[in-house]
């Protein structure tokens, strides 16, 4: 029997991607051109990501515009490229695979990132005033009302009482900075700090991230469950080259349309206007590219607009929760080994781990949850099966089964909430599958709690711990209002039936106090309603910003023109 | 237990008290779905043992484990998003269009009449560009141009037909369902909802509404009498759906020409086919209604229902569409919404329901509006910080929903069709998929075909079903249930 899902008859050799590969996918007849990437111009954390263990964040106010260009162009050479945290994560990758393990100590780097608020754009150029996107515009707070947060002002959450981002505390410049190494870090966020305090640029907030590990699992955030797993594949190549893709493609290209589809198996591929302006964007056909897209000033070609929310997280709250509700639905219905930790699974869509709900309905599989070439590979509308990968890989995890209707993993998932994949939903079709996503770059602040399910466990911290959610895309209103707002607050969308979204959404609606509904089937496809007022998440500030490109930033932000 | 009968959409109470009329309503549905049960069964009449999954819930009752999925989608047309941008798709959709006009969003689409020779019997005819299955129109104060009302409305045509005591057509387009109807009633709705000014006359006929028949080519097809086929669409002193209180004046029901139950019926019928390319099962919802040829590929609403359906299909489950059958707003969304003191709106005095069961997410009609104790209008509300100035962004927080119901799944291993249409774009012109096309047509210029090769077909081949490489030659619009005046 041969179900792995192949239409080649020869055997081709397995081929391993290095870090000099210049062939990253197929290039057969049905593969569309992709353009080709401003890679020294566009900036790293937008792609592919600066994916460092420690970050940090500076956000300024900027007193005088003409102290603010001499800034930017002092920070100019510090600015990180894609190019070069490509490169750098190639040779990071292909050195650890040698090594075993991690290479931090002979091999690190950091990186630095800039963005803007529209305000700190108008006062830096006239042209900014041709932006387009209202949600950059009027900035965060006035859109508030619309994501869910918290209205009333004696909640922490309501911009009456944010960290940043609201009021008097909107930044003008949003710097992120990443390194392997904290140390390196440290020196850099110092190194900014003095330079921006000469320039008269107030740090009117700054936070340290870093990421969780814990019993071998990294990149946790601090309910626990491994994240950042899940990202689009951005088309693109970065070189002339045919075939000198951005994203690696796994599939093998005889799997088709697969190998066209997808980057590793399960993650869709969206063309770069979704993210970054001046490249096309989406067509109802994935494979047909879109017109160029474009926003306001010409400046804006390779840049993005990024979002930046600080959510604090109560993990005391959800983990209690998850434990007194799991109880009683062990005893009230009939779910197998019904735990803490399995419903808090069926409500991220993922286990602790990473391991899909949809592929491992058991136990917490932390070898599948870690395994980048299984871990994304599910689909909802019908059975997944193996599939032949350039690597040679033999997915041997259980394989997930058709559940258009969520009666395995629940369609009031967090990860189902915000992403459709392959079923059609109520923006239709399949579309948002590929232009409703987001470039996700977040990391936890605060330190973690030891020991999250015991409501006794000591917290020095006193619950200052949370998310800096960070996202880019091409559109702050159609990609990540569109989620929050369309799909997580929505109780009967992207698909029915479903609910809010009960871990990350926070139901804004008047008259419903916050309470998010959901639902989840049992074994015998009984419906079990739940439902909860706790506050998991405190949304505690952010702002809309644009990280404009290199040249951009040199030759219209920085220019002297006032 | 079967079904004993179909209901009224949102169990409307008028049909109530008219002789005959709640029979004769449920009599219409189940004929317009074995209408299309037949038409599937043509499909599928080179495999003896294939058994058709869409089923009539008042005569088949297969017994199983029974599904309810409530299939919603957005009620601000997406082909005008596509076809425009949001800017412009706005402004378009408050505007009404001739019914021989071309589409709105639709380049490559023919309009939905043409006028016979010597008359503008269609052109003098008017209808809402959206077409998701939800109308709204709204109501600005004559001098400063604020919005006062928005008024929504997802009530089918046919409703008011057979409430005026129209004979209906069936599948295939004949007169065949005779209403008994009660036009008093009818006028004291529109005076109720509409105006007090309505008069009895104003919505019906004054003349035959008709068009000449031609074929894909725009040839003239032959009667027997050796003349030029004629097809009635309305007769003399029928219900008007396009009347001016329906269109100019006012607002009663759906009057987009797609907009009806029978087409949502067909719909639901057509996705319950199983489909494939090059041997790889077509699941992927664009693909499917390019393949498939149901529904407009643009919107938000046909491919989702078409791809629901399908996905219950394809799990081997008999399906069908949940009594009471009609097309219903689900919910407004006001999270966002606030008020000139930035107090959020609550959404009980701001979205008054006004037909259907809004309990029960079958909402027929509803007015958005601003209590008068507020003193303000609509457009000083702001969603979001920007205030509104369109109806559309109103629109665009309201579901629309239909239930599909899937029974005993994995009863069925049907066989899969090969694509029947195919699609094509051309990204000067949208980033739609503007036109299905029949096999073998060619391609308009400056477009290119999608879909190509398998890139439609996401699912596994795991089992190996039956696929059909030669099945019975399916002329897509010859074998359409959707009468032909009606068709997208
Ligand atoms: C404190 C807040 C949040 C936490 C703790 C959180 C946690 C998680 C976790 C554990 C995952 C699964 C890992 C993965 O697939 O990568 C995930 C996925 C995801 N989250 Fe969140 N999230 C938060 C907020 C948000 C918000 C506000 C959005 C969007 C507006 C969002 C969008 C997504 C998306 C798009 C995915 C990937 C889903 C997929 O493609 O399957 N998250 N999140």
């Amino acid at each position: 029997m041969n179900d792995i899902l192949t239409t080649a008859t020869e055997n081709s050799q397995p081929k391993t991607y290095t870090a000099m590969s210049r062939l990253t996918g197929p290039v057969n007849a049905g593969a569309p051109i992709e353009p080709v990437l401003d890679i020294h111009d566009i900036q790293g954390n937008v792609i592919p990501g600066f994916n460092k263990p420690h970050q940090y964040v500076l956000c300024f106010k900027m007193e005088d515009a003409r102290l603010g260009k001499k800034f930017l162009k002092e920070i100019l050479p510090h600015i990180s490229t894609l190019e070069e945290v490509l490169a750098f994560r190639r040779l990071y990758r292909a050195r650890k695979k040698r090594l075993g393990h991690k290479p931090e100590e002979e091999l690190s780097a950091t990186w630095l990132n800039i963005a803007f608020s529209y305000e700190c754009t108008t006062r830096l150029t006239s042209t900014a005033a041709t932006f387009e996107s209202e949600a950059f515009r009027i900035n965060l707070e006035a859109r508030s009302p619309l994501l869910g947060d918290p209205i009333s002002p004696d909640n922490e959450g309501s911009p009456e009482n944010w960290i940043v981002g609201s009021k008097d505390k909107v930044p003008d410049i949003f710097v992120i900075i990443g390194g392997d190494r904290q140390d390196q870090l440290a020196e850099k966020v110092d190194f900014v700090k003095k330079q921006a305090a000469k320039l008269k640029l107030h740090c009117i907030y700054d936070e340290e991230m870093n990421t969780i590990e814990r019993d071998g699992v990294t990149g946790l955030e601090h309910f626990g469950f491994k994240d950042g797993i899940s990202q689009p594949g951005v088309r693109g190549r970065i070189s002339n080259l045919q075939g000198d893709f951005l994203q690696e493609r796994y599939v093998d290209e005889n799997v088709l349309p697969d190998s066209l589809l997808y980057g590793y198996p399960g993650q869709f591929l969206s063309w770069p206007g979704e993210f970054v302006f001046g490249y096309p964007g989406q067509t109802l056909d994935p494979l047909i590219a879109g017109p160029i897209k474009t926003e306001g000033p010409d400046w804006t070609k390779n840049g993005s607009f990024m979002v930046f929310r600080r959510y604090k997280q109560d993990v005391k709250l959800f983990w209690k929760y998850m434990l007194e509700t799991s109880g009683k639905l062990a005893k009230e219905d009939n779910f197998t080994n019904m735990s803490p930790q399995k419903l808090a699974a069926m409500l991220v869509g993922r286990w602790p781990g990473g391991a899909p709900f949809a592929r491992e309905q058991d136990n917490d599989d932390k070898a599948l949850g870690a395994d980048k070439m299984a871990n994304n590979y599910f689909r909802y509308a019908s059975d997944s099966c193996p599939v032949k990968m350039v690597n040679g890989y033999q997915d041997k995890y259980p394989q997930a089964k058709a559940d258009p209707i969520g009666l395995t993993c629940p369609m009031t998932a967090h990860i189902r909430k915000v992403n459709t994949r392959d079923t059609s939903n109520d923006a239709g079709g399949t579309f948002a599958s590929f232009q409703q996503r987001l470039l996700r770059r977040g990391l936890p602040y605060g330190p973690p709690l030891d020991n999250p399910l015991d409501p006794n466990s000591p917290d020095p911290a006193n619950g200052n711990r949370g998310l800096i959610f960070l996202s880019y895309h091409a559109s702050i209103e159609n990609q990540f209002e569109f989620l929050r707002n369309r799909w997580m607050s929505n109780r009967f969308t992207p698909r029915s039936p479903s609910g809010d979204d009960i871990v990350i959404g926070l139901n804004g609606n008047v008259g419903q106090d916050s309470v998010r509904k959901a639902m989840v089937f049992d074994n015998d496809t009984k419906a079990v309603g739940l439902s909860t007022g706790d506050q998991w998440i405190t949304p505690t500030g952010g702002g809309y910003f644009f990280c404009p490109s290199l040249s951009a930033i040199e030759h219209v932000l920085a220019a002297d023109t006032i | 237990m079967k079904l004993k009968m179909f209901d009224p959409p949102g169990h409307l109470p008028d049909f109530v008290g008219i002789p005959g009329q709640l029979q004769q309503w449920s009599k219409a549905i189940s004929g317009w779905i074995d209408g299309a049960i037949q038409i599937e069964q043509g499909r599928l009449k080179d495999f003896p043992k294939a058994q058709v999954q869409f089923f009539n819930a008042t005569e088949t009752d297969p017994a199983g484990l029974s599904l309810d999925q409530d299939i919603v989608w957005n009620a601000f047309p997406r082909t005008l998003v596509l076809g425009y941008g949001k800017a412009k798709a706005y402004p378009t959709s408050e505007q009404l269009f001739s019914l021989t006009a071309p589409r709105p969003g639709l380049p490559t689409a023919p309009p939905f009449y043409v006028d016979p020779p010597g008359t503008t019997m269609w052109s003098d005819l008017l209808y809402r560009p959206l077409d998701e299955y939800c109308e709204f129109r709204v109501e600005r104060h004559p001098d400063t141009h604020k919005i006062i009302r928005i008024t929504f409305t997802s009530e089918p045509p046919e409703y008011w037909q057979a409430l005026h005591g129209d004979e209906l057509q069936d599948a295939n387009g004949n007169f065949a369902y005779k209403f008994t109807g009660d036009k008093k009633k009818m006028l004291d709705l529109y005076h109720q909802y509409v105006s007090t000014k309505v008069k009895l006359g104003d919505l019906e006929c004054k003349h035959e509404y008709y068009y000449m028949v031609t074929d894909a080519n725009g040839k003239p097809v032959l009667g027997p009498d050796g003349k030029q086929q004629k097809q009635v669409v309305f007769r003399k002193g029928d219900y008007n759906p396009y009347n001016v209180w329906n269109s100019t004046k006012g607002i009663m029901h759906l009057s987009q020409p797609n907009n009806f139950v029978q087409a949502e019926i067909q719909l639901a019928a057509d996705a319950t086919i199983l489909r494939h390319k090059n041997g790889r099962a077509v699941v992927q919802a664009d693909a499917l209604v390019c393949c498939s040829g149901y529904g407009g590929t643009s919107r938000s609403s046909d491919p989702t229902i078409g791809a629901s359906v399908n996905d219950l299909a394809r799990l081997g489950a008999w399906v069908t569409i949940k009594n009471p059958i009609g097309l219903y707003m689900h919910d407004l969304n006001t999270e966002g919404f606030t008020k000139p003191n930035g107090e959020q709106i609550d959404p009980k005095e701001y979205f008054k329901v006004l037909r259907g069961d809004e309990a029960g997410h079958m909402i027929e009609r509803a007015v958005f509006e601003v209590p008068e104790k507020e003193g303000f209008t609509v457009s000083d509300l702001k969603i979001a910080g920007v205030p509104i100035t369109w109806g559309g962004q109103v629109a665009e927080h309201i579901n629309i929903s239909i239930t599909g119901t899937g029974v005993n799944p994995r009863y069925f291993n049907n066989p899969m069709l090969p694509c029947a249409t195919f699609c094509c774009i051309d990204t000067d012109v949208s980033i739609a998929l503007t036109r299905v096309i029949n096999n073998g047509d060619p391609i308009p210029e400056g477009y290119q075909r999608a879909f190509l090769h398998e890139q439609g077909t996401f699912a596994s081949q795991a089992s190996k079903p039956t696929l059909l490489q030669t099945a019975a030659k399916e002329v897509y619009h010859e074998v359409s249930g959707i009468p032909r005046h009606k068709r997208r």
